[in-house]
């Protein structure tokens, strides 16, 4: 029961980062990004690759996971940057699926979908394990924390309400929005190579779209640009499809869990973007 | 500022045809004219938010024409919305932190009878009020050149003199104002001058008494 506990424990601050570097994005900046998933795959493979094919210490690898992501992040807003609400999130979701045919089909670095297992353990005990998830997970949290009470924070936010307001005050878009990506990007990737630890074995199907709906439910219900929402909303949702195992009447009914799950995920995210609509998209649809 | 032989062109019609005037350093000048004259597709043109054009812009002798807006407003070209000129999911306060200035944010707002509102979201002010902090904020950014486009519309009888209090407030030696505005009277007290535009062309430029006076205003407004 303990390490079940530790597993979720360290699942849950792994998207809890995860989450809040979206938060920064699709909550401050009203940037429907679908493109973090990839993102954090991204960041997830290079740690992969870096400890198994290259042996690298885990503080350069989380390092250089948050860079290659920040890169790839800057790539999303130097093609996308300039379009807005519907058409940002199909053109991330482009992203998404470029890059998760290159996990399928570079197969000489990414071994396709056979995936990369062998990732070496970082720590014996899955204790030991789930504090060093939470220590940088933290460390994570608490910088972005102090990027959200930033001006940077307050750019981007009035950008969302209105660019050509912004654009008469001497602000520029594309910087601004340069500087968030980069930065949501940087966390995505650490995240991402915190998850290659943890799971020892990553392969495409980590990265599938589905687990974009994930966090944008996580930023929604926890209301979208809130910091401390996003924290309490990802308790949650990652918790709560767990404690569907133990209610007592479903036990019998074990083949159902699964598609139970995604179908509380599924109204849970309904209702999430009925409640936001206007905070998201602006205007009511 | 000097605005030369501007031509906009949109949707096939033509906007703005062959426009040309020149605004001094601290002089404050009136734009009038009926609706669909031009007024603010030719700020549109100015701020930058229309590019599309033949013609030039020179502000302090350089080409600005080409600028994207953020890069005129690092210029010195200021701007006041005719509408949703306030970041109106923003509060009061952060509508002006978000300029990066370090000024005394508290006293401005007390000056505007703002300050018990400072945390409020921008959307609850009144129209008088949004039009308030929006000249607050153009006051801070200091432009050289600061484009109004309707102060006064959907504003409260009442406030117009306050309004036009803060505006005058705004004129200095190196400030140049350019005001879009249908109250002939208000534009008066304020302008040194005042330009008429109909269907895209500048049809006649004087002194605010003058152009009132004209026969040929009541013309182009009445028919």
């Amino acid at each position: 029961m303990t390490n079940y506990l530790l597993h979720l424990g360290s699942l849950l601050f792994i998207y809890i980062l995860l989450a809040q570097s979206l938060n920064l994005i699709l909550g401050a900046g009203k940037l429907f990004s679908l493109g973090h998933v990839a993102l954090f795959g991204i960041g997830s493979y290079v740690t992969a690759i870096g400890a198994v094919d290259y042996g690298l210490d885990q503080w350069s690898l989380i390092f250089l996971s948050g860079v290659t992501s920040s890169v790839f992040a800057s790539v999303i807003v130097f093609t996308s940057g300039r379009l807005k609400e519907e058409y940002f999130a199909v053109a991330t979701l482009a992203f998404h699926y470029v890059v998760q045919s290159v996990f399928i089909n570079f197969r000489t670095v990414t071994r396709g979908v056979m995936g990369i297992p062998g990732i070496p353990s970082l720590y014996d005990t899955s204790l030991d394990m789930f504090i060093f998830i939470f220590l940088v997970s933290t460390a994570g949290l608490l910088i972005l924390k102090l990027v959200f009470n930033s001006r940077l924070t307050l750019l981007l936010r009035g950008l969302a309400d209105s660019e050509i307001v912004a654009s008469s005050l001497k602000i520029d878009p594309k910087i601004v929005r340069l500087k968030a990506f980069v930065i949501s990007g940087f966390f995505c990737g650490v995240s991402g190579s915190l998850f290659a630890y943890y799971l020892k074995y990553i392969d495409p199907s980590s990265f599938a779209l589905s687990e974009i709906m994930l966090l944008v439910t996580i930023v929604l219900i926890g209301r979208p640009g809130s910091f401390f929402g996003t924290v309490i909303a990802s308790f949650f949702v990652i918790l709560l499809p767990e404690a569907i195992r133990f209610v007592e009447f479903l036990q019998n009914y074990t083949s159902i869990l699964g598609s139970l799950r995604q179908l509380i995920y599924s109204l849970i995210l309904f209702f999430a973007i009925y409640l936001t609509r206007e905070k998201i998209f602006g205007r009511v649809i | 500022m000097k605005v030369e032989d501007i031509v906009v062109s949109l949707g096939g019609s033509l906007i703005l045809k062959n426009l040309s005037f020149k605004i001094d350093q601290g002089e404050t000048v009136g734009i009038i004219g009926p609706n669909g004259s031009g007024k603010t597709t030719l700020f549109n043109v100015i701020s930058g938010f229309i590019r599309e054009i033949s013609g030039t812009i020179e502000l302090d002798g350089e080409r600005i024409e080409n600028y994207p807006p953020f890069i005129r407003a690092q210029k010195g070209i200021g701007r006041v919305f005719q509408s949703g000129g306030i970041f109106g999911e923003l509060t009061v306060l952060e509508n002006l932190i978000i300029t990066g200035k370090k000024v005394p944010y508290d006293e401005l707002l007390k000056a505007i009878g703002l300050l018990n509102k400072a945390k409020e979201p921008a959307s609850v002010l009144s129209g008088g009020q949004k039009r308030l902090l929006e000249l607050i904020r153009a006051e801070i950014f200091d432009p050289k050149v600061l484009l109004l486009d309707e102060p006064t519309a959907g504003v409260a009888p009442n406030m117009k003199q306050v309004l036009a209090d803060r505006i005058n407030s705004l004129k200095s030696k190196t400030r140049s104002l350019l005001i879009i505005e249908h109250d002939i009277q208000f534009i008066s007290s304020l302008c040194d001058r005042v330009l008429v535009l109909f269907q895209g062309e500048i049809v006649m430029s004087g002194k605010p008494d003058q152009v009132r006076k004209d026969p040929y205003l009541q013309e182009i407004y009445f028919g």
